[in-house]
């Protein structure tokens, strides 16, 4: 099918992407504007307001173009589409007139009518111990963990391990069963390849077989941090990491293309922020191609996040419920790669009551997307990446078997 | 702090806006002293004048930004539903913990996202910064 073409010269799904950005940023803005000193207080508006809200007029007024359903929809498609138009409209109508309530209700709606779902938060109990790993599981061991919440037990032992020489009780001894956040901490692929290292760093620390059961999750994070860094051992790579490895090595191509086709999108984002970054001219490709490139290279190298995007946690860490499995909360199947700026914002928009109370307290909303999600990058389905069927060698093993068990039986 | 500068500067990709004028740091101030939302100290002011904003690995502090809400500290406390606003002000924040400042108590402090909790507490807005940015103990 022959893609639509706006009047701006760019696909017409970009175009209406990017005004989805420009309002919503706008509506967001719009609700701390009205807060704002006046410099001169008998000016009403100054000239940027001024400029700004004859745009949104405009913007307001050409909406049918960018929307205009098409005539081969069928009717559901067409009401869907004038719909939106409306919603548009109406949040438009509101940003203009300050009606900040009505913001939040119309962002709101409108991503409803995008497809957007609202479910009530579970908020499970979670401990700040089974917290803090998978904080740590997820953005790496680069600090030390607050003497605060460490065990007294282990304070004292720390003090004491300049004066006294290492443990020699041999490491079969150590039982690591013995320490009461083992089941925690093993649950996690990056901690678990390291028990011979914790083994070794409670050696480093003089401490006991016997004295494992005083030891808690931020004391064996610790001795792992201070064990790797004596010793230059290559920390481990974090979850955040491996998922934008993940990501550029399974959907390079798509992401290549998704920043070629919304160059417009990802141009005014940088604008908006301020951001001086050397993008090429209009009828420069090479910048805004070296540009892309760059981010790549440093997803691939490092597994950076890129600029302007974030990594959503799909379901809240509160919200996973299994106490057997932690490292569910970063697993490839629990993140999604998003625009930070308006998207990620606003999923995040409705965590949070007036009140300010502990979440567990509340039953507030979030946004559930598809477990199948790995990128969002904007409303429209062209926009968001799903991910791609894979079979494990166990599934076709049993295929195998399955089609050889039938050939016999012919 | 202008070592941290001079390592932030350059780091890959770490995105920030055009360094921040006493004029706009001083009008911020009156916007969040008006709407009783705790202020930013000094110590902040003059890291703004120099970096402006950092956008970093999926990790976000805040600054001035006259042209959207995004990353403009005075518009981000302000949407915030936070209780003590003020006494405390969000600096930034990564996927689960803010950065905040409690002018009360004149501390940098590590804030849980959901539970509130204070984690960290630094009286040093470098060692701050680095917590937030991950960067390496050394």
């Amino acid at each position: 099918m022959a893609k639509r073409q706006s009047n701006m010269g760019i696909n017409i799904n970009t175009a209406q992407d990017l005004i989805y950005l420009i309002v919503l940023d706008k509506a967001l803005s719009q609700i701390s504007h009205k807060k704002r000193r006046k410099k001169n207080k008998n000016e009403k508006l100054t000239k940027e307001e001024q400029e700004n809200l004859d745009n949104l007029l405009c913007l307001k007024n050409s909406l049918d173009l960018f929307f205009l359903p098409d005539n081969k929809k069928n009717s559901v498609e067409y009401r869907n589409q004038q719909q939106k138009i409306y919603n548009l409209d109406e949040l438009i109508e509101n940003i203009i007139h300050s009606k900040n309530t009505e913001i939040k209700q119309h962002v709101e709606l409108l991503m409803e009518k995008e497809g957007l779902t609202f479910v009530n938060r579970e908020a499970s109990p979670i401990s700040a111990e089974e917290k803090f790993l998978i904080k740590t599981d997820f953005h790496g061991l680069s600090h030390y963990p607050s003497d605060l919440c460490l065990s007294n037990f282990f304070i004292k032992k720390r003090n004491e391990a300049n004066d006294k020489v290492p443990s020699t009780i041999d490491e079969q001894y150590y039982n690591l069963n013995d320490v009461p956040s083992w089941k925690f901490i093993k649950q996690f692929k990056n901690f678990q390849k390291r028990a011979p290292q914790f083994i070794k760093s409670m050696q480093a620390m003089n401490i006991t077989p016997q004295e494992l059961k005083h030891l808690n999750a931020y004391d064996m994070i610790y001795m792992l941090k201070l064990y790797q860094n004596k010793n230059n051992i290559f920390p481990l790579e974090n979850a955040k990491s491996k998922f934008i490895k993940h990501f550029i090595a399974n959907y390079e191509n798509e992401f290549r293309e998704y920043m070629h086709s919304n160059r417009q999108v990802i141009e005014y984002a940088l604008h908006q922020k301020g951001i001086q970054i050397n993008t090429g001219g209009e009828n420069d490709n090479r910048g805004y191609q070296n540009f892309i490139n760059q981010i790549i290279a440093q997803m691939k190298l490092k597994g950076s996040v890129p600029p302007l995007f974030n990594i959503h946690h799909k379901r809240p860490i509160k919200d996973i419920n299994n106490q057997q499995n932690l490292a569910l909360a970063n697993s490839v199947d629990n993140l999604c790669l998003i625009i930070e700026n308006p998207y990620h914002i606003m999923l995040h928009m409705f965590d949070s009551n007036s009140e300010g109370k502990k979440i567990y307290n509340r039953m507030v909303k979030r946004v559930e997307l598809s477990p199948k999600m790995i990128f969002f990058g904007g409303f429209n389905k062209k926009f968001q990446f799903f991910q791609k069927q894979t079979q494990n060698i166990q599934d076709i093993l049993l295929l195998k078997i399955q089609k050889e068990n039938k050939c016999k039986n012919l | 702090m202008q070592k941290l500068i001079k390592q932030l500067k350059s780091f890959p990709l770490l995105m920030t806006a055009k360094p921040a004028t006493l004029e706009q740091i001083i009008h911020t101030q009156q916007d969040l002293k008006i709407n009783k939302i705790a202020n930013f100290p000094k110590e902040f002011s003059q890291f703004l004048q120099q970096i402006n904003t950092i956008e970093y690995d999926g990790i976000f502090i805040f600054g001035i930004n006259p042209r959207s809400y995004y990353l403009d500290i005075f518009a981000q406390n302000d949407m915030l539903d936070l209780p003590n606003k003020s006494e405390i002000i969000i600096l930034g924040y990564d996927e689960f913990e803010y950065l905040a400042y409690n002018e009360k108590k004149q501390l940098y402090q590590i804030i849980d996202k959901e539970t509130l909790d204070v984690l960290q507490t630094y009286t040093n807005l470098s060692l701050a910064i680095q917590y937030l940015l991950k960067i390496e103990d050394e």
